[in-house]
């Protein structure tokens, strides 16, 4: 590669990153938001959110291009290509974040004028609060390269999990103590499912991180075992 | 012998046209060099070109003076990056994020504050992406601003701008500013609300008694009649109640701490616990006193018992049967301005209501020494407050629940009383809530140090 070509490239390469930091932004931004809206019954701003969507599947259509066009013309090796092929991974991750944040905003006119107990509104607030925490460490994790901090994603997912946990028990219960109907109860569970699975893209986003540092993935070690059951049977 | 001879006088001549050629040769290499130098030294354009300064002929002169020229390069250089550090500090010092990028896009200036945006990785991301758009749309000539809204909580409003930096017309690149612009926005919120609140609280039971005195004149029935006058009278007793607060909160504003004198805490929240015994038995809430100690605030007994009876009002109000409200005092080095607390989990939301918020207006005459401090507590099993209100309950007649505030009762303007109290005594609020889980007040004042 020529110097000049070399730089366009690591510009496009730039951008890829922006891109993705800006759309972990507009994922972040919607968690918070669409809680806010979960939480006061305002339909207007879950709507407003769901509109919002579609900037962030025109962001990453456009990161998407760009990945594909660092691949035809540049055929870039080693770290240039994990970068590539994570960046590709990432895309979707996040993206499918944001589509989990409209999930919740669907949600809100289904729980319209449903009175929601404190102890389950703390609960929403605390996911909340954990998955913006995580995407927002995956996406530094990714922004800064840092194997360290990716390894470390998998740990704190795991409050998410247990807040998720006990999270359903309340819903439950507030459905047993006659204060929600069974069908708010199952709409609030599958909302809370929503939370949980922003954090495990997360999770799959610091996955591809230190796949991009260190080469590895913890799918490896799996993978691993399969080769070598799979070597033993053929013997 | 003739021939030698001249061969002698010729090969002279040549030595001689050589020599001289060299002399004028080194001579004008001499000129240019001093040229250069003059040029290097800034002095060259006042000279007309061959007029070398005439005290620098011999090649030492020269390397003197080109060494002093170097000593003035390196001072030069030297204020030079003392100048940038300068800029850069005093870019620093700005409440607002500015960048700077030349003609190609690349970042040649930023302050503190916009690195810290620019580098976000959460919700902040999308001002970064803002700002790197205007400064594209700036480079092509175009300045614009925009808006970007973060939900938070803290929820916070940044106003970007880009502009073009020209001179001339010719493009040298472009300059983003960004500024949080979240407390005049919130200024104004409260100030709209206000006056809203306000006209509702003091309309709502005027209006009432209205109309009841209305029916009471048609009204035959004498049981009806009964009922009516007692209902005049709880919706007069409600205005009194917002009348009698708003008094006393003008007076905690604008008479700071009149009398202040040597509180002894435990006694001062026990008394409290008291006077709120029966309302605690009535909701079937145990209020627990605190552990005895000897600390001593130096304060208004007055405003303290108010604001402590307020922060005890609320917590029992908000509480479910079967649940505790907390008091305790503890010593404090004020470093953890989120103290732990078990209860709210330690990565609740906090809000911090500090002096800087409100003026202070009489410094105790024992200040705080080695940032001692003293912190009151209250904490509840209640309903908590909802994360995105913990700024605003503060705020006079501010309701989180506008539903559930009539059936409480209250003016709205007992969280208000409790900041001023605070400010008064040079202290701050902090708040740490959850909902469902519980709230915990933390009043902290300035430790009384005894005067020797």
């Amino acid at each position: 590669m020529t110097e000049e070509v070399r730089t366009e490239f690591h510009q496009l390469m730039d951008e890829v990153r922006a891109d993705l930091v800006q759309m972990g932004g507009m994922v972040a931004e919607g968690i918070s938001a669409v809680t806010a809206a979960l939480l006061a019954g305002d339909i207007g701003g879950a709507d407003q959110i769901i509109a919002a969507d579609d900037e962030l599947d025109l962001l990453s259509l456009e990161a998407e291009e760009k990945c594909v066009q660092l691949l035809a013309l540049q055929q870039p090796v080693a770290v240039d290509l994990r970068t590539i092929l994570t960046d590709l991974r990432m895309i979707s991750e996040i993206e499918r974040s944001g589509d989990l944040v409209t999930n919740i905003a669907k949600a809100v006119a289904r729980l319209h004028g449903v009175e929601l107990e404190p102890r389950v509104r703390g609960l929403i607030d605390r996911m909340r609060e954990q998955a913006v925490r995580l995407t927002a460490k995956a996406m530094d994790a990714y922004a800064e390269r840092d194997a360290g901090l990716a390894s470390v994603l998998n740990d704190m997912d795991d409050v998410l999990d247990d807040l998720h946990n006990e999270y359903i028990v309340a819903v439950f219960e507030s459905h047993e103590l006659g204060k929600i109907i069974i069908q708010h109860a199952v709409q609030l569970a599958v909302v809370g499912r929503f939370y949980e699975r922003i954090g495990d893209h997360a999770v799959n986003v610091a996955e591809r991180v230190e796949f991009l540092v260190t080469g590895e993935l913890p799918e490896h070690l799996g993978a691993n075992r399969a080769r070598a059951r799979r070597e033993q049977d053929d013997c | 012998m003739l021939i030698a001879l001249v061969t002698v006088a010729a090969a002279l001549a040549v030595a001689l046209v050589v020599l001289l050629l060299l002399v004028r040769g080194r001579s004008s290499a001499a000129e240019r060099l001093g040229r250069v130098v003059h040029r290097f030294a800034g002095e060259g354009e006042e000279r007309r070109p061959g007029e070398a300064r005439l005290d620098h002929n011999s090649l030492d002169d020269w390397i003197t003076y080109l060494e002093s020229i170097a000593t003035t390069a390196a001072m030069t250089a030297n204020l030079a990056e003392r100048d940038r550090a300068r800029w850069q500090l005093a870019m620093n010092e700005l409440a607002v994020g500015v960048v700077l990028v030349d003609e190609d896009g690349t970042v040649c200036a930023s302050n503190a504050l916009a690195d810290e945006m620019m580098s976000a990785r959460d919700a902040m991301a999308l001002v970064g992406a803002g700002v790197t758009q205007l400064l594209e749309s700036a480079q092509e000539g175009q300045a614009r601003s925009r808006t970007v809204k973060l939900t938070g909580p803290p929820p916070r409003v940044i106003e970007i701008s880009g502009h073009p930096v020209a001179s001339d017309s010719h493009a040298l690149g472009a300059v983003a500013v960004m500024a949080d612009c979240t407390d005049g926005v919130r200024t104004d919120e409260v100030r709209r609300d206000f006056v809203a609140n306000l006209s509702h609280e003091l309309r709502t039971p005027v209006g009432a008694i209205a109309l009841l005195s209305e029916t009471l004149a048609e009204e035959d029935d004498a049981a009806v009649r009964t009922r009516l006058v007692d209902r005049i009278g709880a919706e007069a007793e409600r205005v009194r109640h917002i009348i009698d607060d708003l008094l006393e909160l003008s007076r905690v504003e604008l008479e700071g701490t009149m009398a202040q004198e040597s509180v002894a805490v435990v006694p001062l929240l026990c008394e409290v616990a008291h006077q709120y015994s029966e309302h605690a038995r009535k909701q079937e809430v145990e209020l627990v006193r605190p552990a005895d100690s000897a600390i001593v605030l130096h304060a208004d007994r007055g405003q303290l018992l108010r604001a402590v009876g307020n922060l005890v009002d609320n917590a029992i109000k908000y509480s479910d049967p079967g649940a505790e409200v907390r008091l305790s005092v503890a010593p404090s080095s004020g470093d953890d301005r989120a103290p732990s607390d078990a209860l709210a989990g330690a990565d609740a939301p906090v809000a911090h209501i500090g002096p800087s918020e409100v003026p202070v207006p009489a410094d105790p005459p024992s200040g705080p020494s080695n940032g001692a401090w003293v912190d009151i507590v209250v904490a509840d099993e209640g309903i908590g407050i909802p994360a995105d209100e913990t700024e605003r309950v503060f705020e006079r007649f501010y309701r989180v629940d506008k539903a559930r505030a009539r059936a409480t009762g209250g003016t709205g303007l007992g969280l208000s009383i409790v900041r001023h109290v605070v400010a008064n005594h040079g202290g701050e609020v902090m708040l740490h809530s959850r909902e469902g889980v519980g709230t915990t007040f933390t009043l902290r004042f300035p430790a009384y140090q005894a005067s020797p």
